[in-house]
């Protein structure tokens, strides 16, 4: 499903080069949920965001089933996101003046499809979120914000979802039931990378990386 | 959901930055309109001013042209015609001319464009005894005067002679005794007077004016005449006479052409000063007037685009805090599958509706001023001769919608254009 092969990505900032992650290859295959753990610094976000499209690796290739989002143009790039990758942050990053509803729905937006809603209410069903569906965000505890940025980044059935420290910021309740929903998604024929930090977190993943200095020591 | 939904939530739960924004395009329209519509009620204002200072100007110009009228009319003329073959010294020294024209020659003169003479009065004068009364009189032939058919006929400045009647001067009528009405015999034929003139202090005082054609016969010279007086002229100007003369002398070839007197030209130039003056200062105030309209409008172009580019600059620096507050959401957004396209439409779609809102208030605002300015005046508000026109407020309402994009459009560019990773990675 998701094919790394040979990524370096390499920031350069004020003339300084750092080489984030170094000559690094992965494969995951659908589904999978995958654990990426290391230290802090060690390149994990970095190699979420490649993954993600979001990213342009300095050399390398990323490959997602048949396709390499960095062939495309910018355009069809941001039409690939919306329809196969789902993004979950530590920081949740949702939209503060749209409700619980709305939010999930945003990730609709560049890629219309029908039965849309209908998927957007299950979701918010299936994460409990059904009495707070007309809150906005400021409104919400932390898990439950959590919970919105896990529906609205499968709200379009992604075939990868990347989640970058899910649970960091939540209560052992919430992080159980963000790691099942993840974990629950893969098994339905995705392919899932979970970034953490939490070791009891990263026992839930099928399979358990871990990096180095922008290297995969384990590759589990 | 789209786009224009998350725009209109966006406005609805942050009013307050979305207000700032459009205040500024609502002081930029208000301002616009305002300041053209005081402009209008300037000129207005004014105009009435200038309008009620020359009726009053006309009004105390005719008074004095009536004035100047009646002091003119007392002086009676002011050039005489005279056959060109006259002796000027004798003419002086006789008071009459000896030599005679023909007297058709007034009718050429009356047929003549001659503006600057008025009236012509054609007369055969002879310094001659009374024999029935025994006195030395200066006898007047006349026959009443020839207007200028190229002018507008005025009242006669002097009253011609009625047939068989006779008008003497002060100085017979009172030594001789004689009354109006009465039958006296002049050279065996009787005229009864109509009219003794008051006292002059001229040889007019021993006058004695009778029908030209009675003059013609008793004097034996039928048909003629000696002098043509050339009344009311009204030529104004250094060498008024010069032009006078220069014209007559293109009718009247075999003529000469002596002033009497510089009474009436000076009158008529004085008049003609006065009227110059009264135009001069009327003109001065116009002057001034389209001055200071000048000067108001010049101030109003640099006000109003003053204004503009301020709150131009206001909204620009508010989108850009827009956009720099909103760095995670278009980067989520991005992350999302956003284009850059839709974070464009996104901030613009907000700037517009920002544009477009503070237009209308602005209109409002600047209606309302408007309204304030014209108070007394009977004028319109909206309309092609109202203070604003419909297509200022169009004008300043496109402005209006158009300096929100445009101010709006670099911060939503630079926005558009940043890489969500950077800024995922950040927070
Ligand atoms: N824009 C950048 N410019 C320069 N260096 C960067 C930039 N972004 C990240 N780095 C560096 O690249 C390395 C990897 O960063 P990355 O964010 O991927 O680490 P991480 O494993 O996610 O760390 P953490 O667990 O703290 O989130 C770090 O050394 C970081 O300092
Ligand atoms: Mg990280």
């Amino acid at each position: 499903m998701l094919k790394l092969n040979q990524v370096k990505k390499v920031y350069s900032i004020h003339g300084r080069e750092v080489t984030a992650i170094d000559q690094l290859s992965l494969v995951v295959e659908t589904g999978q949920a995958v654990a990426i753990e290391g230290a802090s610094g060690c390149g994990k976000t970095t190699l979420l965001l490649v993954s993600g499209a979001l990213l342009h690796p300095t050399s390398g290739s990323v490959m997602i089933d048949d396709d390499d989002p960095y062939q495309m143009s910018a355009n069809q790039r941001s039409a690939f996101r919306a329809k196969h990758i789902g993004f979950v942050f530590q920081q949740f990053h949702l939209i503060p003046y749209l409700d619980v509803l709305q939010n999930v729905l945003t990730a609709s937006l560049p890629n219309k499809q029908p039965g849309t809603k209908e998927r957007a209410d299950m979701l918010i069903d299936q994460f409990q979120l059904q009495p707070r569906i007309h809150h906005l965000p400021a409104e919400l505890s932390v898990g439950e914000k959590q919970r919105v940025a896990l529906a609205r980044a499968l709200l379009n059935r992604p075939k990868l979802v990347l989640a970058d420290e899910p649970t960091g910021n939540l209560d052992p309740a919430n992080a159980t039931i963000v790691l099942d929903a993840l974990c629950t998604y893969a098994d339905q024929g995705a392919a899932v990378l979970i970034v953490t930090h939490d070791p009891t977190a990263a026992e839930r993943a099928h399979r358990r990386v871990r990096l180095d200095n922008g290297q995969i020591v384990d590759a589990g | 959901m789209s786009i224009i939904t998350m725009v209109g939530l966006e406005i609805l739960r942050r009013k307050r930055s979305f207000f700032l924004a459009m205040l500024a395009v609502a002081i930029a329209v208000a301002t616009m309109l305002a300041v053209h519509g005081s402009l209008k009620v300037y000129d207005v204002r004014s105009a009435q001013m200038l309008a009620v200072k020359q009726t009053e100007l006309k009004q105390r110009l005719k008074q004095l042209q009536d004035e100047m009228r009646k002091a003119t009319l007392k002086l009676s003329f002011n050039l005489a015609i005279l056959p060109a073959a006259q002796d000027l010294s004798d003419w002086h020294a006789k008071d009459y001319a000896t030599a005679t024209m023909p007297e058709n020659y007034v009718n050429k003169m009356a047929h003549s464009k001659l503006l600057a003479v008025h009236h012509f009065l054609p007369t055969l004068t002879r310094k001659t005894k009374w024999p029935e009364m025994n006195r030395t009189v200066i006898l007047v032939g006349c026959r009443g005067e020839v207007p200028n058919v190229a002018k507008k006929p005025r009242n006669p400045l002097v009253q011609p002679v009625p047939d068989g009647s006779m008008v003497i001067g002060y100085e017979l009528s009172r030594s001789l005794n004689l009354q109006v009405g009465q039958a006296v015999r002049f050279m065996g034929r009787e005229f009864k007077i109509a009219r003794c003139q008051s006292q002059r202090g001229s040889k007019e005082d021993i006058g004695v004016w009778i029908p030209l054609k009675d003059a013609q016969e008793l004097l034996d010279l039928p048909g003629r005449i000696n002098s043509i007086l050339a009344l009311e002229c009204i030529c104004v100007g250094d060498s008024a006479i010069e032009r006078i003369r220069a014209e007559i002398a293109k009718y009247l070839p075999d003529t000469q052409v002596v002033e009497l007197g510089t009474k009436v030209v000076a009158r008529g130039e004085a008049r003609a000063k006065v009227k110059q003056e009264a135009v001069d200062s009327m003109e001065r105030a116009k002057q001034i007037e389209v001055q200071l309209q000048s000067e108001r409008h010049q101030l109003a172009a640099r006000i109003v685009p003053g204004v503009i580019a301020a709150c131009g600059i206001w909204i620009f620096l508010a989108a850009l805090l827009n956009a720099r507050r909103r760095r995670p959401e278009i980067a989520i957004l991005r992350a999302l599958g956003f284009r850059a396209t839709h974070i464009l439409a996104l901030l613009i779609l907000r700037s517009l509706a920002g544009g477009i809102l503070g237009s209308l208030l602005g209109i409002a605002t600047g209606l309302a001023a408007a309204w304030l300015l014209r108070t007394d005046l009977a004028i319109p508000l909206v309309g092609p001769e109202g203070i604003v026109t419909v297509q200022l407020i169009a004008g300043a309402a496109t402005i209006g919608s158009l300096l929100g994009v445009v101010a709006g459009w670099i911060p939503a560019l630079i926005a558009s254009q940043q890489d969500p990773a950077n800024i995922l990675k950040e927070a």
